[in-house]
């Protein structure tokens, strides 16, 4: 019996059979056999997560616009149909063909939060191929990945051949060009890699000895060869308004987590708050011009019929004249009842104007990220908002019927003091008066979330150590005690021993790849999912390793030490991350670089704000 | 009043058989829209259009014809079906459309079961039949008995191709009915005899219009 009809009749038995079907609007049909280079595109987790991913869906008909290649997905199976394959003996299927994976030339994962890396491990599995990359011959497939948590390859350097760092548009194809010249000769895997190495962009971790120094540090990362490059630059695409954008982009035919239109205006981030990975990785700021956005905007409704669309980028209005842009928008999309969303807004009386006029489909709740209780702590982490903004906003959206506000916190920033936890209570306590004071009858819901600080690779804050869960315990009660003393407002707060995995993962080295492998044996997966999350699982692994994860977590690391992720260079130098380390000391701010080149180093790529001015 | 309410009929298998309720009438919106159609939409705060399905549809279930009628803002040219038809995902197809000028309710459908079990299935699923059989239901705390028979006007098992196939026609009252995936999930418990359904589909069903 074919793949196809093993796995319909398992589907009867599932839940939501409709993440297993592709299918989709737009998906990509081609004969495998006329292709020469069949490509996997994993997501490590469930279906309708990995749809919501615009890199994939980019990366997707991007390659698929190949002639010679043929792109197709797959996704992490949910726990009962990962069962049902095993009883049946069956290996993880694309959901173009339904090819099983070991068949594909080239599986290329996303990576995009490091809680994910158990999926990745157990898909691999589901695949029967060994999970060690030097384990898989030539005639298997070559196994990548891309995404931001490539800007720490580490943890994952035994299973994956190339990492790919960066954005994808361009090197994958070189990296397709090269694997032709592989598969199509009798050019060893060793030799393959050895030339993709030389691909600008790529990652090639088993060309790489790390030595250790005796308190575990690392001493030295060397490339095996003169011809491997001593640093790993990572690839941007120049200019947004040539580079490759799917206007026929697939679409699920079941409800995803965002299930909308999703169209990228810009990329990058002027602001350089200093806990935050993407605002440096995604450097340079380039923006899309509003011609193209509108031409886009108006061919993925026709292609799509989805109706929403979602104008994305890391800081909305960062883009010039960004009230022009929607009302234009607004234009076509209105009269086919399509609704524009507007995320990552700041908000003031202007984007909550611009809301009331664009937002068709009003969202019930307005939310707010200060991210810090206190100014002094704002302007160590250099978060450019300040209290009287958010007290006046939120003020005006009361006065125009919001009734709920999310407020987003964290707790454990370096520097923090019990003085700006319980700013925050004075926040939320505020924002409750305000409403008071304005009378209305209807009860306000005032949400208050924390999650705790996680120092992240390439960050000025790559050195900090974090909280112990003794004090991440005891902030989080503090906090509470305070805010049970305000009516209205509710508290959550995320899981202490999540952000811990998270911060060790993250900042992880290659000693952690075996902790992960045995944290997959344990039956670890899913570990971004809270039913499935056990933190007592991992002990155990790092126990059986020998590997203290404080180490990872805990400790405050010196600006001399190399760093597991000094290999890879994201154009903003290390001189500027140590510079707005010490700047964060003194409570000093750092302005955007829309004001003036704050000189990061990554105008190197010549592209962007850095070469518009 | 003259009203642009179509019905349109169409068919469902493998693979958008496996698309929820919900989905499908998400993915009929989006459908028209791609069409450039526009529908009518209801008022209010989460405006959406007016799409019926005549039938809900469970996860699973193929169908050789189903209706769901739904409100435009303009008239429908006739190369509807055709222009549909192009872009539905692989297991939908539509059939026909008319002006939906009268109500109309499901009298009773034909469906058919396949099940993969052992050799002596239909000897014992015969018996269970003759029992005057219930089969349970619990939603929300809330227990209801259905009673097989008050719902069911025939049925017929035999074996076909090493599969078996039981056929079922059942009566709809006021909307209301009895799903075979129940009655055969209902025998396997009371009988402890495993039955793995491998496709369950409608071939027919029967309207009659209401005043």
């Amino acid at each position: 019996m074919v793949v196809k009809d093993k796995v319909f009749k398992l589907l009867y038995d599932v839940e939501k059979p409709g993440r297993y079907i592709g299918n989709e609007i737009n998906i990509v049909k081609k004969d495998p056999e006329k292709v020469d280079v069949r490509f996997a595109i994993c997501f490590p987790d469930v279906y309708e997560i990995g749809m919501s991913n615009l890199g994939l869906k980019i990366l997707y008909h991007l390659l698929n616009e190949r002639e010679d290649v043929y792109c197709e997905r797959a996704f992490m199976p949910w726990v009962d149909m990962q069962k049902k394959m095993q009883e049946e003996g069956m290996k993880l299927f694309s959901l173009e063909t339904f090819t099983e994976l070991d068949e594909f030339d080239i599986i290329g994962f996303s990576l995009s939060y490091e809680m994910s890396y158990t999926n990745v491990l157990k898909m691999l599995y589901l695949c029967g191929l060994p999970l060690e990359s030097k384990k898989r011959e030539k005639g298997m497939p070559i196994v990548i990945a891309g995404g931001p948590c490539t800007y720490n390859p580490e943890p994952l350097w035994e299973f994956i051949d190339v990492f790919v760092i960066g954005e994808g548009e361009e090197v994958i194809l070189e990296i397709i060009d090269l694997y032709k010249k592989y598969k199509f000769s009798n050019m060893t895997k060793e030799e393959f890699l050895h030339e993709c190495a030389g691909i600008e962009g790529c990652y090639v971790p088993s060309l790489y000895n790390v030595e250790y120094n005796p308190d575990g540090a690392i001493k030295s990362i060397t490339p095996v060869s003169e011809n491997v490059p001593k640093k790993v630059r990572k690839r941007i695409v120049k200019d947004l308004n040539t580079s490759y954008f799917p206007t026929k982009m697939i679409t699920p035919l079941i409800e995803i987590v965002h299930d909308r239109i999703t169209l990228e205006i810009f990329r990058g981030c002027a602001r350089g708050c200093r806990f935050c990975q993407a605002g440096i990785i995604y450097r340079p700021v380039r923006f899309r011009s509003r011609e193209k956005i509108l031409q886009y905007a108006k061919e993925l409704v026709e292609n799509c019929g989805c109706n929403e669309i979602s104008l994305v980028s890391l800081s909305t209005s960062d883009y010039p004249s960004v009230d022009e842009l929607a009302r234009e928008i607004l234009k076509f999309a209105e009269d086919k009842k399509v609704n524009i969303s507007l995320p990552s807004l700041r908000l003031d009386s202007t984007s909550l104007d611009l809301l009331k006029e664009v937002e068709k489909v009003r969202k019930p709740t307005l939310t707010f990220a200060p991210e810090a209780g206190t100014q002094r702590l704002r302007d160590v982490i250099n978060k450019n908002i300040k209290e009287e903004d958010i007290y006046s906003t939120v003020k005006l959206a009361f006065e125009r019927g919001f009734q709920n506000i999310k407020l987003y916190f964290m707790l454990g920033l370096p520097l923090e003091k019990d003085e700006d936890i319980t700013g925050i209570y004075t926040i939320a306590k505020n924002i409750r008066e305000i409403y008071k004071d304005i009378g209305l009858k209807k009860r306000v819901r005032i949400t208050v979330s924390t999650s705790f600080f996680v120092p992240k690779p390439h960050t000025p804050f790559q050195w900090e150590a974090q909280d112990s869960i003794e004090n991440m315990q005891r902030k989080m009660k503090l906090l509470k005690e305070n805010l049970k003393r305000v009516k209205d407002v509710e508290y959550s707060w995320h899981d202490f021993y999540l952000s811990k995995l998270e911060a060790v993962l993250s900042r992880g080295d290659r000693k952690l790849s075996r902790v992960i492998k045995r944290a997959v044996d344990l039956g670890c997966q899913f570990d971004d999912w809270g039913e499935f999350f056990d933190f007592s699982r991992w002990e155990k692994a790092f126990w059986l390793e020998n590997i203290d994860w404080r180490f990872y977590s805990d400790r405050k690391r010196d600006f001399e030490e190399i760093l597991p992720w000094d290999i890879i260079d994201t154009g903003v130098t290390k001189e500027f991350l140590k510079k707005e380390c010490l700047l964060a000391y003194e409570q000093k701010t750092t302005s955007s670089c829309f004001d003036r080149c704050t000189g990061c180093g990554v105008a190197s790529f010549r592209g962007g704000i850095c070469v518009d001015k | 009043m003259l009203t642009n309410r179509y019905r349109f009929y169409f068919s469902r298998d493998l693979p958008a058989a496996f698309i929820s309720h919900l989905d499908m009438t998400r993915l009929f919106e989006r459908l028209f829209r791609r069409l450039d159609i526009k529908l009518k939409f209801t008022q209010g705060f989460n405006p959406h259009p007016r799409i019926v399905f005549i039938l809900p549809m469970p996860v699973g279930l193929c169908s050789k014809e189903e209706i769901f009628e739904v409100e435009c803002e303009q008239e429908l040219s006739s190369d509807i079906i055709d222009s549909l038809n192009k872009i539905l995902p692989e297991g939908l197809k539509m059939l026909k459309v008319e002006l939906a000028t009268d109500k109309i309710q499901v009298s009773d459908m034909y469906y058919q079961c396949f099940v993969e079990a052992e050799e002596e299935f239909c000897k014992y699923f015969d018996e269970f039949m003759k029992k005057s059989p219930t089969v349970k239901k619990e939603k929300e705390g809330k227990v209801t008995v259905k009673h097989v028979w008050n719902f069911l006007l025939s049925h017929e098992c035999k074996k076909v191709d090493g599969n078996i196939k039981i056929n079922f026609h059942i009566n709809v009252m006021n909307g209301s009915y009895i799903k075979p995936e129940d009655i055969l999930r209902e025998f396997s418990r009371e009988y402890n005899i495993e039955c793995r359904i491998v496709r369950v589909e409608r071939v027919k069903v029967g309207y009659k219009r209401v005043i």
